[in-house]
């Protein structure tokens, strides 16, 4: 058949921008022309396609030291260390820096008491030493530490628990390793700090 | 300390001054602001400069951030202004060097995202003229509605459908060649 179907009139069906009867005119015509009905399930695909495009990308060059460059310092009376703290922690809580993490790292799929293991290892030293430093820090700071590895930990212990309950999920994992890692990243600045302390 | 007083308390601290609380806020949620900067601008360099502004304009304007939306939503309308703002800003250039109202005839085509590959939806989009790329992420990607998109550029709400259907066209044929 003919089409005299403007393709306008077909994307406004689409979006529901039509009243009852003019929708119910499409509805009567696509019945009738195989051309317009494959149209609406093109633009339904594409529509489909692009809200499946990821929430976020990565830029392919460190955009920080522009930024950085352009923020006019603000007054703060909050210590250096604080700051750290509270940069990790929301590093930790955020699912966002998970993601961002993820895209960059996708490392074999490997078991939970694999992972547990090789993480105890890798921080058995440094934990001993913290204790051992962690004394160096002013109690104000002492109690921020702890404050923020318990948020870690909470976190880690969420991680680890719905792992166990599904280890086959590749997501869970990556999240688990990320917390991992930050923790990791606070105990040495904890090092660091003390050393310099 | 729960988690969202945490997040609450880290915001403010930033709001309040400290760098490196902003950094913290920076890394959460640069993929997002780069992912609508990159969409609307087509362009990676473009789209580094303007995410870089938005943030600069964020350390500005957090501390008048009330914590009314979510701090993500905030920052995402704070993108999406912030390019609104370089479109007008170049169309009023252009305006005045090429002294022409047409701005899509003398509209650059840009280097794009990598030409590398099969089409895909990416580079398709980004291959859009500005007009039609606008309102196509602002509609299918980002969710918005005509009246709210009419508000955030300037368009009518009869231009705003318009160049989305000639988005829809546009993409179709790029993706079927």
């Amino acid at each position: 058949m003919n089409c005299t179907l403007p393709q306008d009139r077909l994307q406004d069906y689409l979006d529901g921008a039509l009243t009852t009867l003019e929708a119910a005119a499409v509805e009567t015509h696509l019945r009738e022309c195989e051309r317009c009905r494959a149209d609406l399930a093109s633009y339904r695909q594409l529509g489909a396609r692009a809200r499946a495009l990821p929430d976020t990308l990565l830029p392919e060059r460190d955009l920080w030291p522009g930024v950085d460059g352009g923020m006019v310092p603000r007054r703060t009376g909050v210590s250096p260390w604080l700051l750290a703290a509270a940069a990790i922690a929301l590093m930790a809580l955020s699912s966002a820096a998970t993601m961002l993490w993820m895209r960059r790292n996708i490392p074999a799929p490997d078991s939970l008491s694999a992972l547990q293991v090789r993480y105890t290892a890798a921080t058995a030293e440094l934990v001993r030493r913290v204790a051992e430093e962690e004394k160096r820090l002013s109690p104000a700071t002492r109690a921020i530490v702890q404050r923020n590895l318990q948020i870690i930990d909470a976190a880690i212990r969420e991680s680890e628990d719905a792992l166990a309950k599904d280890p086959a999920n590749r997501g869970l994992e990556l999240m688990l390793r990320t917390r991992y890692q930050q923790r990791l990243d606070l105990l040495q600045q904890v090092r660091r700090f003390a050393e310099e302390s | 300390m729960p988690v969202d007083e945490a997040l609450t308390d880290i915001v403010r601290r930033a709001a309040a001054g400290d760098a490196l609380a902003f950094r913290a806020v920076y890394d959460a949620h640069l993929g997002r602001v780069y992912a609508v900067c990159l969409r609307l601008t087509g362009s990676r360099e473009e789209a580094e400069e303007l995410t870089q502004s938005v943030f600069v304009r964020a350390w500005e304007k957090l501390p008048s951030f009330r914590g009314d939306s979510a701090l993500a939503t905030w920052l995402h309308r704070l993108a999406v202004n912030e390019a609104m703002s370089s479109f007008r800003s170049t169309a009023r250039r252009l305006r005045r060097v090429f002294n022409t109202e047409d701005l899509e005839a003398i509209e650059p085509v840009p280097a794009r995202l990598a030409a590398t590959g099969p089409l895909d939806l990416e580079r398709a989009i980004a291959e859009l003229p500005r007009g039609a790329r606008t309102v196509f992420v602002l509609h299918e990607i980002e969710g918005y509605g005509h009246e709210e998109i009419a508000g955030i550029t300037g368009l009518a709400i009869g231009t705003s459908k318009a160049q989305l259907h000639r988005a829809r066209r546009l993409l179709r044929e790029a993706l079927e060649r």
